[in-house]
């Protein structure tokens, strides 16, 4: 399998486990009601690492960041 | 207390060993020079073994009757507030004859006779009880000052001696107004009684001007601190030294020894704005110092932030102010004395102040560029080294007074840490400069012997400022109660 | 000091100087074993009061020991033996003296019982590591160097200013909790000192700053000290600030932020720093016995895992004198033992089960959850995602792998990967049993970090990170940019500054002495004038004898150009001199 298949085989892996672990070992009870959400884990991953790339690049590219010599006098 | 005069012979033995240079050959005189203040400080000794700490008059005091007419008497002892300025006094002194050893090649005897003269003008001021000696000895002092600054100066010697001159004597004409109105209205010249004594509060008024008149001009404070930039720049380095280690510093022990404890209401009155010029000559010195170019300028700018620092310490009027600003005036004394011996050490070898033309000394010199860093962090107040506690002493001080002039103090020492290390990055890290490498820049043995009493005193009270403190504690805590008690309680004239 | 007690921070500061004088095999076996002497010192040492020393009529307290102080300590004398194997093949004693000393002057922070001692340590941490940064003896290193001095003196003043405010209002110096005093301007000067050393923006943009530019090995050291100890600072002082929670979880957001746009690679890593730090700021904060042990722990393991990251992207410049991801690429072929241990550093920052991440980290957040605070949940865990991102896939994939640019590269010197091994260790070690460290924390630990839920979900969270990862790559593709921080004012500010002071304040300056200048000659000169006349008629003999010698003086030398006014005003001037020593002399 390519990397590729290998990286969405895990994905499904964590992301079953994620959902049935609660299931599977009641134990542990969650601070927040968004942590039942099921995959919770997967689902926030994938939404914060969009978001981080995403409104970094546009704040980079609107206003911090700069040629790179510009700071030398 | 030792059976001898010791203060009149330590006070009279450097202008003896002058005198006597003119009867020895050239080669000699360095030597008498060197014997003399060094035999000045030895004799000292007795002055720091026998110190009682804890008494509140004077000790070691000698009386001779001289101008009977005048009521004016021969009189001199020391107290915790003089002790500390007669050490300064006999060790700069040893110190400015070494590093002058190889500088001064033309009219040597002249120029040892004429630091001999300032030590004793020095000392004698330091331990005069009345002030007819007090004067006479503060007049003294313009006459060696301003032969070193225009005889062995730098290229604007006449100009910064006539400036350095007529600065001075300004101040030193309404001295003598006042001095010649406090006798008329007290009867007497000698401090303790004049303490006791009071004039009234608005003949205080008028005093306080004009005694602070000339001491303003010495210290320098704001805005009559102009001749300093020259006369430090164009002294040779001995007169720098002198200078910036004393000769301040008599301005600062003339408002201690004279406004505080005869003028008190006054002092109240004119606190205000004295502390607020204080602040400024902290502040306003500061920036300046940021702009120099020329090394030695830009350190004689820094005393006048530094020596702000002193008045504002003084004008708190508290136990923590004044034992700052004392101790501090100690310490600007040695470091800023050890500055310009530096730069004078280097100046003797590649003959520039400006401080474009050095870099990367640190690779050449490193010895010289050890002792330059120590006394550069003590000037910045590293903790652990001398200036931290005068500064400590004297930020808490302030904060208790007003809260708003801390802030500015704390500012001040900001601003004096980045110039310093500025100062330090440029000439002895960065880049090495063409043209220096060339030059034998390493110190020899007399500079480093020179240096090391230094360093050794700046890591001494640094670590220990208990040694200077001690001999302070009892008299400042008289002095802060003598000038918290109104003249109305004494009875004026 | 008493003979149950030495120093561990004397060990390093007064034994680095040993160091000059030894060549060779021990100079090297000195080198090990001062960070070693001192590590065994520190686990030698039991909880009590050591070295009180009188000063200035106050306690100086140089040897606090508690489970606080006593943890931190571990971590800083066993990063400074890291440090010092990664750093042996260095040729350059000026670096070891200063390293050691920085470390020693760190281990006196922590042990520090009053203020002043903490002010020494402090400034010498400042001052050592600012010369760790210069000793690269690059521009730029300078510059930066420079700047940080700049940067670390500000906050030492406003520390300085604090604790004196904090003497003047208390009567004491010693350093405990300063809640009870919040709001007043003490707390805020020595709070906003701490800060600045933690790096918490907008106070922090020293930090990518000058940690880049200094050498592969001289940065190892510097991610260990100041900010660690900053951190300790703020458990010991400021332990509930509130403010400190927003500005934690804020803090976390902005280091990954940033971390975005970067280049450089180690000032990528830099920026990870600010982002964890956050974690251990917002902890602070939040100031449970959970939130603090998490601090703690989080500080323990962030310094061994930040430093193996530091030594596998300095590695990497070593070898190949690379900085920027933008020119690196395919290094996984010629340095595979530099990649495996930097993943372990990247699993262990990104909280991968089985890593000391995943132990200390999820302690703040639990500790974020219990005290019901949601916000701040989400956003140290969109932080974590951040984290993954960055120096687990976009650095390890641009630097070992992307694009192949054929560089010709080896395996680092052998005792830099044996350092980086060390460090690897001690991360799997913590993570695999974390009662190893939970032992240690100042408060009792209840917590369980491997519970499914949470092993899942930190799965779950990393490997859908890594998804968006590859669906966005592109876009992370790194282009040769610098990023403007807070930084930027005291850069192109100080430019402005320096104009200000040449420019206005000189000329201010000038006329202030021109004005004294005129009015002081005109109205002595005039007065002078006078006196001169009379004495010059009366006084015959002296007065001229005096003029004389000072005329040939001045005669002798060179003059500028106002000759004639000069030499009337030497003669005026001594003969007022005369006059006055005669009036009270010869009365």
């Amino acid at each position: 399998m390519t990397p590729k298949r290998w990286l969405y085989a895990v994905l499904v892996v964590f992301a079953v486990g994620e959902i049935a672990g609660p299931h599977l070992f009641p134990a542990d009870h969650a601070h927040f009601w968004f942590e039942d959400i099921p995959a919770w884990g997967s689902i926030y991953g994938l939404v914060s690492c969009l978001l981080i790339i995403i409104v970094s690049k546009l704040l980079g590219k609107l206003w911090l960041t700069r040629p790179e010599n510009y700071y030398d006098s | 207390m030792t059976t001898y005069p010791i203060l009149s012979m330590i006070t009279f033995l450097p202008v003896l060993a002058g005198a006597a240079i003119f009867v020895c050959s050239e080669r000699v005189a360095r030597w008498l020079a060197l014997a003399g203040s060094l035999a000045t400080l030895a004799i000292s000794a007795p002055l720091y073994s026998h110190f009682d700490k804890g008494s509140t008059g004077l000790q070691f005091v000698e009386s001779v009757p001289w101008i009977p007419s005048w009521n004016v008497v021969y009189s001199v002892g020391i107290d915790g507030i003089s002790l500390p300025f007669i050490f300064l006094s006999t060790v700069v002194s040893v110190l400015c004859v070494g590093a002058s050893w190889t500088a001064v090649q033309m009219r040597v005897r002249e120029f040892y006779a004429s630091l001999l003269l300032a030590e004793t003008a020095m000392i004698g001021l330091f331990a005069a009880t009345n002030l007819f000696l007090f004067y006479v000895f503060w007049e003294l002092m313009i006459v060696p000052m301003f032969l070193l600054i225009g005889v062995w100066g730098g290229p604007r010697r006449i100009h910064a001696a006539i400036k350095f001159l007529l600065f001075t004597l300004a101040g030193s004409v309404l001295m003598l107004v006042g001095l010649i109105t406090l006798l008329r209205a007290s009867g007497t010249l000698d401090f303790q009684a004049l303490a006791a004594t009071r004039p009234n509060a608005a003949l205080q008024s008028w005093l306080f001007v004009a005694f602070t008149a000339a001491f303003a001009v010495k210290v320098p404070m704001f805005p009559v601190h102009t001749w300093l930039p020259d006369a430090h720049t164009e002294a040779p380095t001995a007169g720098s030294v002198i200078l910036a280690g004393i000769l301040l510093k008599m301005g600062g022990y003339g408002l201690l020894r004279i406004a505080l404890p005869i003028l008190p209401d006054a002092v109240r009155l004119f606190r205000g704005p004295m502390l607020a010029l204080s602040a400024i000559a902290i502040v306003y010195g500061a920036y300046v110092t940021l702009a120099q170019t020329d090394v030695k300028r830009l350190i004689a700018y820094s005393s006048i932030s530094h020596m702000g620092f002193v008045t504002l310490g003084i004008f708190t009027l508290n136990r923590n102010g004044i034992e700052g600003a004392i101790l501090q005036m100690v310490n600007h004394g040695i470091v800023t004395g050890a500055l310009f011996l530096c730069v004078g050490m280097i100046y003797e070898r590649t003959h520039t102040r400006e401080i474009a033309a050095y870099g990367g000394v640190a690779k050449l010199a490193p010895i010289y560029s050890t002792f330059l860093a120590l006394f550069c962090l003590a000037a910045a107040g590293l903790p652990g080294l001398n200036s931290f506690v005068g500064e400590f002493l004297i930020i808490s001080g302030a904060f208790d007074t007003r809260p708003w002039y801390g802030v500015m103090a704390v500012w001040g020492v900001a601003l004096g840490t980045t110039y310093i290390l500025w100062l330090y990055y440029r000439v002895a890290l960065g880049e090495v400069k063409p043209g220096l490498r060339a030059l034998r820049l390493d110190l020899d043995l007399r500079e480093v012997a020179t240096l090391a009493p230094m360093a050794a005193l700046v890591l001494t009270i640094g670590l220990y400022p208990e040694s200077v403190l001690g001999f302070l504690r009892t008299s400042v805590a008289q002095l802060v109660v003598a000038s918290a008690a109104s003249a109305a309680v004494v009875g004026g004239m | 000091m008493t003979p149950e007690w030495i120093h561990p921070g004397l060990v390093l500061i007064a034994g680095a100087w040993i160091l000059p004088f030894c060549r060779g095999r021990a100079k090297r076996a000195v080198m090990i074993l001062l960070p070693a002497a001192a590590l065994v010192d520190c686990f030698l040492i039991q909880p009590g009061t050591y070295g009180v020393v009188r000063f200035l009529g106050q306690e100086v307290v140089f040897g606090r020991a508690d489970r606080l102080s006593l943890v931190f300590s571990y971590v800083f004398a066993l990063v400074a033996l890291v440090g010092m194997v990664y750093s042996l093949h260095v040729n350059d004693d000026a670096q070891h003296v200063a390293a050691l000393t920085y470390a020693g002057a760190a281990l006196g922070a922590v042990f520090a019982g009053d203020f002043l001692s903490l002010f020494l340590f402090w400034e010498l941490m400042a001052l050592s590591a600012a010369l760790l940064v210069l000793l690269r003896r690059r521009p730029a290193a300078s510059a930066a160097g420079f700047r940080y001095v700049l940067v670390h003196v500000f906050a030492g003043l406003c520390l300085f200013a604090g604790i004196v405010l904090h003497f003047t209002q208390t009567g004491s110096l010693s350093f405990g909790n300063l809640s009870p005093y919040a709001g007043s301007a003490a707390f805020t000067l020595i709070l906003v000192a701490f800060l600045v050393n933690a790096a918490v923006p907008p106070l922090g943009a020293w930090l990518p700053d000058a940690y880049p530019e200094a050498t592969a090995t001289s940065a190892v050291f510097l991610t260990a000290f100041t900010t660690k100890s900053a951190v300790y600072a703020l458990i010991r002082g400021f332990a509930g600030a509130e403010i400190l929670v927003w500005w934690g979880a804020a803090m976390a957001v902005y280091g990954v932020v940033y971390a975005v746009l970067e280049n450089d690679a180690r000032r990528l890593l830099a920026y990870h720093i600010i982002s964890q730090v956050g974690y251990m700021v917002c902890g602070v904060g939040l100031g449970t016995e959970l939130a603090l042990n998490g601090a703690t722990a989080h500080a323990f393991a962030h310094i061994l895992y930040k430093a193996l990251l530091f030594m596998g992207a300095g590695a990497v410049l070593q070898v190949t004198g690379l900085r920027k991801l933008s020119d690196m690429g395919g290094l996984y072929k010629t340095m595979p033992v530099t990649l495996a241990l930097y993943m372990v550093g990247a699993f262990a920052i990104s909280a991968v089960p089985l890593f000391s991440g995943f132990v200390t980290k999820s302690m703040v957040v639990s500790a974020a959850g219990e005290s019901h605070r949601p916000a701040i949940y989400l956003l140290l865990t969109l932080a974590s995602s951040g984290t993954f991102l960055h120096t687990g896939l976009k650095l390890p994939y641009y630097m070992f792998f992307g694009k192949d640019r054929g560089l010709r590269a080896q395996e680092p010197p052998r005792n830099m990967l044996v350092a980086m091994g060390l460090a690897a260790v001690a991360c799997v070690v913590i993570g695999v049993a974390p009662m190893v460290l939970y032992s240690q924390l100042p408060f009792r630990v209840d917590y369980i970090p491997y519970t499914v839920r949470h092993v899942t979900a930190t799965l779950g969270l990393l490997g859908f990170t890594a998804l968006g990862f590859f669906l966005l790559l592109e876009q992370l593709d790194p282009e040769p940019v610098v990023s403007l921080d807070t930084d930027w004012f005291y850069r192109r500010g100080g430019a402005a500054i320096q104009k200000f002071t040449q420019g206005a304040l000189a000329r201010l300056e000038g006329s202030v002495s021109r004005v004294s200048d005129v009015v002081m000659q005109r109205f002595v000169l005039d007065i002078g004038a006078q006196l001169g006349n009379i004495d010059l008629r009366g006084v015959d003999a002296i007065m001229e004898g005096v003029g004389r010698v000072t005329e040939e003086v001045s005669r002798d030398l060179t003059l500028t150009s106002t000759g004639h006014v000069q030499r009337y005003a030497l003669v005026m001037a001594a003969g007022i001199l005369a006059g006055v020593a005669l009036a009270v002399f010869a009365w």
